[in-house]
This record gives C-alpha cells, sequence and structure tokens, in this order.
C-alpha cells in the first residue's frame, strides 16, 4: 500500500502551525509560528491579536512544513484541520484555509477535534502504542478524561466542572507575579519550594467520581496569599508554588488510575499542554508503576499545540472516509462525536 | 486575464470571476453569519458554472478592508490559501475602494462609509476622473459626527454617500452636510466581488506578482485590547 500523507494545520489558540505527517505515525515536518512572545506583553492570549497572527502566518507555515518535508502540494492526499474547540476568531483562519487547499488540491477535508489531536500526540511518540487507553488531557482549556476504545470512539469518563488545570496553573502564575505563559514558570518557582509546606485542598468530588474541579483551590490559594498579607507575613512563594502544584497533581494522577481500574483498561496516557509539566509525568510514571499500567506520554514538543498531532488525528478520519464538505465551519464549542465508526 | 474575486468584508459574500476587465460571473449573498459557510459552496457554483478549476485562474483577488474583521478573514485565508495551492498570485483590493470604483462616474467628491464598532465609520475621500477613481484621503476610522470638521476646507458641492454605513448614519451625515449630503443608490451601496476581481487584475497587472504571504488586511485601526482582571 503506499504511504499516506496528511497536511495538518492548526490555529485554535495562539500557535499558527502545519505538518506532514506520514501513515499517521511519522513527521515529516512540523512548523510552528508561535506567538508567546506577543501575547506575553499582555499577560496572556488576545484573541483579536490572535487571529490577525494567523492571518499573517499560515500560508506561510504550510509553505515550510511541504519544504521540510521535501514534498509539494501533488503528495499530499489530504488536508487535516482543527475544527473546535477553541478561540472562534483563531479557529475560522485555520478552517478557511484548510477548506481551500483541499478544495483547490481536489482532496478531502479531514475535520479535526482539538482533544481527539491532543490524544494522537501519543502515537506519533508512540508507534506501537494503540486503542484501548485511558489518556488524561490537560490543557489551557481542557481537563479530561477520556476512554479511547478505539480510534475515533471515545468514551467521555470525567471532565473539569469549572476551570481547566492549566487554566488554574496560568492564574494562580499571574497571582504569583510570573509572566505568560505561567504554566512553565510556575513549575520553575516550585522546584525551588515545599510541596508539603502548605495543605491546599484536593476536591475528590465524592468516592470513584472521575470529574474535576480546580475553583476552589484557585480560592483557597488567594485566601492564603491574603491572610498571610494581612497579617504581615511574608509567605514563600516556591512553597505556595510547589504546594498548589502537588495539589493539581494529586488529584489528576490519582483520577486516571481510578479510571483506569473502574474500565479495567491497562494501558493510560497523558497529553495536552499541561501534560508538559515534569512532576505530574513524574507522579503518573511511580503510580502507573506500583499499579502495573502501561504508561505512554508525548515528548515536550508534541504536548503544547501543533499541527502533527492534528495531521495524525486527521490520518484516521481519512481511513474511514469521514470527510468535511465544503460549508464547513469553524465551531468553537465543537463537541466531540463520540462514536465515529 | 483571469481573477477570482472575494469580498467579505460586510454582511454581503460575494464572488466574481473577471476577465480582461469585464465580469464574467457573480454571485452574492447578504448573510450576517454565513460567510464561512457560504463562501466556498459559492466559489464553486460559480467555476463550475463557468465550467472553470481554480487551475484556470490566473491570480486570486480579495477585499482587505477595512470592514468587519471576522468575516474579511474568512476571505482573506480562503483567498490565499486558494492561490498558494495553485501558484497563483494574490492582489488585495481595500474595501473603500471598490465601494467609490462602484459610483465612478458621480460628479463632486464619494464618500463610502462602512460601519465600525464602538460608534465609529471607517470612511475616505475620493473623486471620479476620466482615468477613473482618485483617492484624495488615507483611510480614515473616525466618529461619524467629526467628518465634518475633516471635510471642511472641501468646496465641491455634493457629496456622494455609499457603504452600509452611510445608511445606518444617515441622520448624522444630513445634519452634518445639510442639502450637500447625497445618498447613494441602494443597489451601490454594498461591495460585490465584480469590482473586486477587476481592480484586483488592475493590480496584478501593474505591480506584478505577489505571493499570497504578502497580502495583509487593512485593519485600519489597532486590534481592541481589554485590560486583564
Amino acid at each position: 500500500m503506499p504511504a499516506t500523507w496528511i497536511l495538518g494545520i492548526e490555529s485554535s489558540c495562539d500557535e499558527t502551525s502545519a505538518a506532514v505527517v506520514r501513515d499517521g505515525n511519522y513527521i515529516a515536518s512540523n512548523v510552528v509560528a508561535s506567538q508567546i512572545a506577543i501575547h506575553r506583553k499582555f499577560g496572556g492570549v488576545v484573541p483579536e491579536v490572535a487571529s490577525r497572527q494567523h492571518l499573517e502566518k499560515v500560508t506561510f507555515v504550510v509553505d515550510k512544513a511541504l519544504k521540510d518535508a521535501g514534498l509539494g502540494f501533488d503528495d499530499i492526499d489530504g488536508i487535516a484541520v482543527t475544527v473546535g474547540p477553541g478561540l472562534i476568531g483563531a479557529l475560522l483562519v485555520g478552517v478557511a484555509a484548510a477548506k481551500a487547499y483541499a478544495y483547490a488540491l481536489e482532496i478531502p477535508l479531514l475535520p479535526v477535534h482539538h482533544l481527539e489531536a491532543h490524544i494522537s500526540a501519543n502515537f506519533l511518540a508512540h508507534t506501537d502504542l494503540a486503542p484501548p487507553f485511558i489518556c488524561l488531557v490537560v490543557s489551557g482549556g481542557h481537563t479530561s478524561l477520556i476512554h479511547l476504545r478505539d480510534h475515533l470512539s471515545y468514551e467521555i469518563l470525567g471532565a473539569t466542572r469549572d476551570d481547566a488545570a492549566g487554566e488554574a496553573f496560568d492564574k494562580i502564575a499571574r497571582v504569583l507575579g510570573l509572566p505568560y505563559p505561567g504554566g512553565p514558570a510556575l513549575e520553575e518557582l516550585a522546584s525551588g519550594g515545599n510541596p508539603q509546606a502548605v495543605k491546599f485542598p484536593r476536591a475528590w468530588l465524592g468516592e470513584n467520581s472521575l470529574e474535576f474541579s480546580f475553583s476552589g483551590l484557585k480560592t483557597s490559594v488567594l485566601n492564603y496569599l491574603k491572610r498571610n498579607k494581612k497579617e504581615g507575613r511574608e509567605p514563600s512563594l516556591p512553597d505556595v508554588a510547589a504546594s498548589f502544584q502537588d495539589a493539581v497533581v494529586d488529584v489528576l494522577v490519582e483520577k486516571t488510575i481510578l479510571a483506569a481500574r473502574l474500565t479495567g483498561v491497562r494501558k493510560v496516557a497523558l497529553a495536552g499542554g499541561v501534560s508538559a509539566n515534569s512532576v505530574l509525568r513524574e507522579l503518573f510514571q511511580q503510580k502507573a508503576d506500583q499499579e502495573g499500567l502501561e504508561f505512554y506520554f508525548p515528548e515536550k514538543k508534541l504536548c503544547t499545540d501543533n499541527a502533527a498531532m492534528v495531521a495524525c488525528a486527521g490520518y484516521y478520519h481519512y481511513l474511514v472516509r469521514d470527510f468535511a464538505p465544503l460549508n464547513q465551519e469553524a465551531c468553537a464549542n465543537y463537541p466531540l462525536i463520540v462514536d465515529k465508526l | 486575464m483571469r481573477v477570482l474575486g472575494i469580498e467579505t468584508s460586510t454582511s454581503v459574500v460575494s464572488v466574481a470571476v473577471a476577465a480582461d476587465r469585464q465580469v464574467m460571473g457573480e454571485f452574492s449573498l447578504t448573510t450576517k453569519h454565513g460567510h464561512m459557510e457560504h463562501l466556498l459552496p459559492l466559489i464553486d457554483y460559480l467555476l463550475t458554472s463557468l465550467g472553470m478549476t481554480t487551475a484556470d485562474l490566473d491570480g486570486f483577488a480579495a477585499s482587505v478592508g477595512p470592514g468587519s474583521f471576522t468575516s474579511l478573514r474568512v476571505g482573506l485565508s480562503t483567498c490565499k490559501a486558494l492561490a498558494h495551492a495553485v501558484d497563483k498570485p494574490v492582489a488585495g483590493v481595500p474595501t473603500l475602494d471598490i465601494l467609490a470604483w462602484g459610483l465612478q462616474g458621480t460628479p463632486d467628491l464619494i464618500c463610502p462609509v462602512l460601519c465600525s464598532r464602538k460608534d465609529e465609520i471607517y470612511t475616505a475621500v475620493y473623486v471620479s476622473s476620466k482615468e477613473g477613481i482618485k483617492r484624495l484621503s488615507s483611510y480614515l476610522a473616525l466618529n461619524p459626527a467629526d467628518l465634518a470638521e475633516r471635510l471642511s476646507g472641501e468646496l465641491r458641492a455634493r457629496i456622494t454617500f455609499t457603504g452600509d454605513g452611510s445608511k445606518a448614519y444617515w441622520p448624522i451625515l444630513q445634519e452634518s452636510f445639510g442639502e450637500r449630503a447625497v445618498l447613494a443608490d441602494p443597489s451601490r451601496m454594498w461591495p460585490r466581488a465584480g469590482l473586486t476581481a477587476i481592480l484586483g487584475s488592475d493590480i496584478l497587472r501593474e505591480k506584478g506578482k505577489k505571493e499570497p504571504g504578502a497580502v495583509h488586511a487593512l485593519y485600519v485601526k489597532p486590534p481592541a485590547i481589554r485590560g486583564r482582571s
């Protein structure tokens, strides 16, 4: 069978990216035009600025992805694009471009859900990995436990009721005076602190619950800082960061292990921007080993938004001929279709 | 030279093919939020009707604004990617120019007005001459009531207003300019892709090949940034 080459396009938040992936597992190129430096000035992602940047970069990243892969448009079998969820103004630049490429090249357009793309990063990192497995997708916009029964067949076991874990990281980082993006900065600060210093609450939400909540933890950290300020004390910020991180990571790992127990699935995986966090990876590895579970995670550059994971996810849509129509829209609240098979 | 024109800067999504300054086909649809949904199907129907594919085109043109940022980006992103895919040049055409060209032959001043957010308008001032339409001012974003002051040194008798903003702010324009203000016919009020394609082919002929990445949106205003708590 000849190789299948998918060109992926990603523009759901603040990275404009294009990539070429062969047969859903070999990355021929993965170009990411990051806007972090631009948004840092504002302390977070400014949607209008992000949309403008995507429009400036979209054809550039596609061009570079093809050149890096040593391919031309004629070699491409399908165009995969993140349809949602994400920032609507950002998404529609990528979707409009992807539709136009697919139309002009007369090849299929493959509609990809952002969570599906993050999960797929694991297939790029581990070519031997096959479903079923449990995946914790944890990023600035998502905290979801998903049972991947097969490719394109998802069972959502639980999600956050309020803030996403990455969102909590970003908010606490801002309160601690750290620059955007807050996650990596908070992790660095925490590396010099004692995770046992402050006992912040963990939201377990009842026995066997696979849902998450981080707003209570966030309030607790804010109150702790306020109380100290009022009483004229200066708490150790590394200790606060480490204790907060510990509380988040603790819940994330325990609930994923619980999901494996409840479903009887013996493989667990991590995905999404927060899965680049080393403390999370280490605790995950430790607990998975204790439970005798196989544990997978992508390399750090595949954890944050990139188009290689989109192209990989798109490959499985290609295989079942799940093609998007010419009137495909971008969708800020795009639902994960649980069964495409 | 056959050029596909794409116009999405207002609530009209419009596509056209022009060959040597003649419109071969043009489809327009008024839609509030349906630009993404309708643009590519309209292009497909147009090209199919003309017995063409994107590969038969010599170039692409899109309105670059100012206008509705979101719909503008749908048109521009589509235009750039189409051109990139078939390796053809792209021309960006300012929307206010397209509206002014729609009134070519009108005596005295032409003033296209497009709605912006927060009670502001986008505008520029033009005159019609034998050679075509000539722009006299820069592209402006301002309060409609301030337009009178901008044009205070202007001695020409009449000013013809066109574009969605001229209708929306007609009472203010009438108050500012009195009898001198003329409202364009409704048939000329909306930018149409036929002119986008014709003006785009003029640009491609005069200025030569432009890579898709070298065409930029004309926002006129910097992005609105709300302070974060």
